[in-house]
């Protein structure tokens, strides 16, 4: 593979946005290739004194400084309060406003949609068997009894 | 480790104001560190930090959470830093030769480890240059080699910052990191 394609890569390679092919690949390149490697340092060396630059602080006093131009007297201006269960929504990551969600329409739907779809709610069958099984019951007992037979009074 | 910002956020929302100064100072540095390298002015720098947070406080209602606080307010202080640079080219204003020949603060952290004036002055040297070279990247690259370099966020966290894909990301880095490397050559293989 031609060092052009190493080149293009070395940025990425460097912040760790590279797969696992492409990483290994580069790493053995810059192993053989001696202009690569000499890239690949002077982007680290770019690195280095780039944060040392950028990275700066305020002078002292930054928050004094801002708070006086805050607008804290302006009517206009203020903060919207959120209730309770707003902070609770707003905090919660999404995965579980996504399971909520769900649950929510699962309950919905098995309480008003569900019903409607199976045609009636009553099983029929289960009706049927309850009621022959009654009418058995209550045929044994219709038949009148027996007569007593007098018991007889000799003595 | 502190309370997270979405707490800071939700506290600040409902009239907290103590956790409005905790984000700023958490954030303030970072800020002021990329404002600095957007505009190279240290004066402006100051000025457009504040303006950043107090765009925070105004318009915190319009964060709803749904990305990080960060992004949001990275989002902000780069669109704040353009305007001000549209701003000040609309008043032609050269911004070069006003950052350097104002208020030169030689490096913090370099300037600790150097121990002659000669390294001293070399430094100064290197960071005029480095400044020099950043400035003449263009907008797209310098926001993205400035949010890189500060604050080691990922290609997919940048490409969400600047609303731009992922590749389009890497190869902005790639270039910017090109050019200055073309500008910075003899000093970045001295050491």
């Amino acid at each position: 593979m031609r060092c052009d394609w190493f080149k293009k890569n070395l940025s990425a390679y460097i912040d760790g946005e590279v797969n696992f092919l492409t990483r290994w690949r580069i790493k053995r390149h810059l192993k053989s290739c001696t202009d690569c490697y000499k890239d690949y340092i002077r982007l680290k060396n770019l690195r280095k004194i780039s944060k040392i630059i950028l990275l700066k602080n305020p002078e002292p006093g930054f928050y004094e400084r801002l708070q006086a131009k805050l607008p804290r007297l302006n009517p206009n201006i203020t903060l919207k309060k959120t209730g309770s269960l707003a902070k609770f929504w707003m905090l919660l990551p999404l995965p579980g406003k996504l399971a909520i969600g769900g649950v929510a329409i699962l309950i919905l739907f098995l309480l008003i949609i569900y019903p409607h779809l199976s045609g009636s709610s009553l099983n029929i069958n289960k009706f049927e068997e309850e009621y022959l099984r009654s009418k058995e019951i209550f045929s044994v007992v219709e038949e009148p009894a027996p007569p007593l037979l007098p018991v007889s009074e000799e003595r | 480790m502190g309370v997270s910002d979405e707490v800071l956020v939700a506290r600040f929302k409902e009239g907290d104001e103590s956790s409005f100064k905790e984000l700023v100072e958490r954030y303030q540095s970072r800020v002021y560190s990329i404002v600095l390298a957007m505009l190279g002015d240290k004066n402006d720098a100051d000025d457009l930090s504040q303006e950043v947070f107090l765009k925070v406080y105004r318009f915190i209602h319009q964060f709803k959470g749904r990305s990080k606080f960060f992004t949001w307010l990275y989002r902000l202080t780069i669109n704040t830093c353009i305007s001000a640079r549209n701003r000040k080219k609309r008043n032609n204003q050269i911004l070069l030769s006003q950052s350097f020949k104002k208020d030169f603060t030689p490096i913090d952290t370099l300037q600790n480890d150097a121990k002659s004036p000669i390294e001293i002055l070399q430094n100064r040297e290197l960071e005029k240059k480095i400044k020099l070279a950043l400035d003449s990247l263009s907008d797209g690259l310098k926001e993205v080699f400035v949010l890189r370099e500060i604050e080691d966020l990922s290609y997919k966290q940048l490409s969400r910052i600047l609303h731009c894909p992922e590749g389009t990301v890497k190869s902005r880095l790639f270039r910017a990191r090109e050019e200055l490397k073309k500008k910075l050559m003899p000093y970045i293989d001295e050491l």
